[in-house]
């Protein structure tokens, strides 16, 4: 018996699935896919473009909210920056943890590595780690970043997104199982059984619901922000809006929405708001305490557009009360398919 | 030729399975159902996602370097790029128009993508900012053409793979950023 994983997905000749012989095809493809999509659905659990001050000469941190998938993936990271001066040493370090409470978080380290950042000041520097796992339970990551020895450095962005071991016999936490040739191969050909067809739905949705997909996404330095907004009044001020694209789905879909914002003193309820924007009829809107953890909500989006153009327009909102600053350090938003 | 046949989640049931018939009828349609939600959940795109971040207040955050993960089957994108501006007199990093490039799509001069930006109207400058302003959306150009002779507003070209893979980008001046994959493979027995 044998697990197959395919490393492109398998594409069965249209007159092979209407037209189907008596033999292992094209079951045995479809059902190889469960084990493609188990090993190659890659839909990035991070995607931010950090928002921090021009040329920096300190150590960075930013905390990301995540929701990892149940069955504690491994990922491959990827950041971008740029140092102003060639050759430069910045230390990249990720952490996670299941708690985010602030300085007195407990921290696990998932990797550190030194890098040299490219040769000609100015250039990008690309740093990929592969293949680091990621806790079904993690609430945040970590991400250090150190000043360069010389001149400054620009942060631009971190990607992470699933790099799955190689398919493994069982039943993952996910709920997605992997497909064996044992029965279907064997020479005296086993009959078709219901459970490997119902196993290809089974196993796809079970993938498509366990790996979230961020769908909006904003970050600035955990003590350092740029902007702490300290001068505005008791309304919310947005921020950019931002398009968030969900191809072919609706009418209404629901993003999982994370946010780690706090205030310097006073009160911290309902801060922070996230809404659809762009004046849609019936448009929902969510708010959230700026309480220093991790908090958590919904808010459903009535698409807009058609096909692969479906989108909605999401417009994050800062407010403070009297003379305490708020601080907004993270917003996440994660698309389920079938929600 | 087998045609993507795009799936609204939203629109099935995600959890029953396709069958509750111990011993259904070997129907066609039935092998063709369980085959098209494997190849169906692969080729679907990931989420565009929207990125908030500050690339405008000052000319070192005007370039911004980024990365996408693309589905199997993609074949071109495009972009939505937020502006954020206050109408008084100019003194932060403005353009005329934004540059945009993927690794993919090309680099060189030729091949840059150029949206074109925030104008001066009658009375008015738009400073860029990052809070505080009014923000709009412009979306990247719709026509193909894969083989510039001059930069231009034009769709992004993505490796067509059966796999997915990650595709480096580059976008100038914008307050926001997100990517959506506007073309797909019409015939997926050629991947």
């Amino acid at each position: 018996m044998t697990i197959t994983t395919p490393t492109g997905v398998g594409i069965s000749n249209a007159s092979a699935l209407w037209l189907p012989a008596m033999a292992q095809e094209p079951l045995k493809t479809a059902l190889q896919n469960c084990n493609y999509l188990m090993q190659w659905h890659r839909p990035p659990l991070v995607s931010h473009c950090y928002t921090a001050d021009d040329a920096l000469t300190r150590t960075s941190i930013y905390i990301v909210p995540i929701i990892p998938s149940a069955d504690s993936l491994r990922y491959n990271f990827e950041h971008r920056f740029v140092c102003s001066a060639g050759s430069q040493s910045v230390t990249v370090t990720v952490d996670e943890t299941a708690s985010y409470t602030g300085g007195s978080t407990t921290w696990a380290n998932i990797y550190s590595q030194a890098v040299t950042s490219d040769a000609t000041g100015g250039n990008l520097t690309t740093h990929t780690k592969t293949l680091q796992a990621i806790a079904s339970t993690s609430e945040a990551l970590r991400i250090t970043y150190t000043a360069p020895a010389s001149g400054s450095r620009n942060d631009h962005h971190v990607l992470t997104y699933p790099a799955p071991a190689a398919t493994v016999a069982g039943l993952m936490a996910s709920g997605a199982t992997p497909f064996d040739d044992g029965l279907l191969a064997h020479a005296d050909k086993g009959a078709v059984h219901t459970e490997w067809l119902n196993r290809c739905k089974a196993t796809s949705s079970a993938v498509l619901r366990d790996r979230k997909q961020i769908a909006l996404s904003f970050v600035q330095d955990e003590t350092n922000q740029t902007y702490q907004h300290n001068s505005l009044g008791s309304d919310y001020y947005p921020l950019p809006i931002a398009r968030v694209w969900l191809p072919n789905q609706g009418p209404v879909c629901t993003l999982d929405l994370r946010v780690l914002a706090s205030v310097d003193a006073g009160g911290y309820s309902d801060l922070i708001r996230v809404r659809q924007a762009g004046g849609v009829p019936g448009a929902a809107s969510t708010t959230f305490d700026a309480l220093g953890g991790v908090e958590s909500s919904t808010l459903a989006l009535i698409m807009q557009g058609d096909g692969l153009m479906r989108y909605a327009d999401i417009e994050i909102g800062v407010a403070r009360l009297g003379a305490n600053k708020t601080r907004l350090k993270a917003v996440s938003g994660y698309y389920t398919p079938g929600q | 030729m087998r045609a993507i046949h795009p799936k609204n989640y939203r629109s099935v049931d995600m959890t029953s399975p396709l069958t509750g018939e111990a011993t259904p009828p070997a129907a066609a349609a039935l092998l063709l159902a369980a085959d098209e939600w494997c190849v169906g959940a692969a080729v679907s795109p990931y989420a565009g996602c929207g990125h908030v971040f500050d690339g405008l207040t000052a000319s070192g955050l005007a370039r911004r370097y980024l990365a996408a993960v693309i589905a199997p089957g993609a074949v071109h994108a495009r972009a939505a790029l937020s502006r954020t501006w206050e109408q008084t007199t100019a003194v932060g990093h403005s353009a005329t128009e934004h540059e945009l490039w993927s690794s993919d799509s090309g680099s060189t001069a030729n091949e840059l993508i150029n949206v074109p930006g925030k104008q001066a109207g009658v009375g008015y400058t738009p400073q860029p900012t990052f809070q505080y302003g009014a923000s709009d959306i412009v979306l990247s150009g719709d026509g193909i053409n894969d083989s510039p002779t001059a930069s231009q507003d034009r769709q992004l070209e993505l490796q067509t793979l059966a796999a997915p893979y990650v595709e480096p980008l580059y976008v100038g001046d914008v307050s926001a950023f997100s990517l959506f994959v506007s073309d797909q493979v019409l015939d997926l027995e050629t991947l």
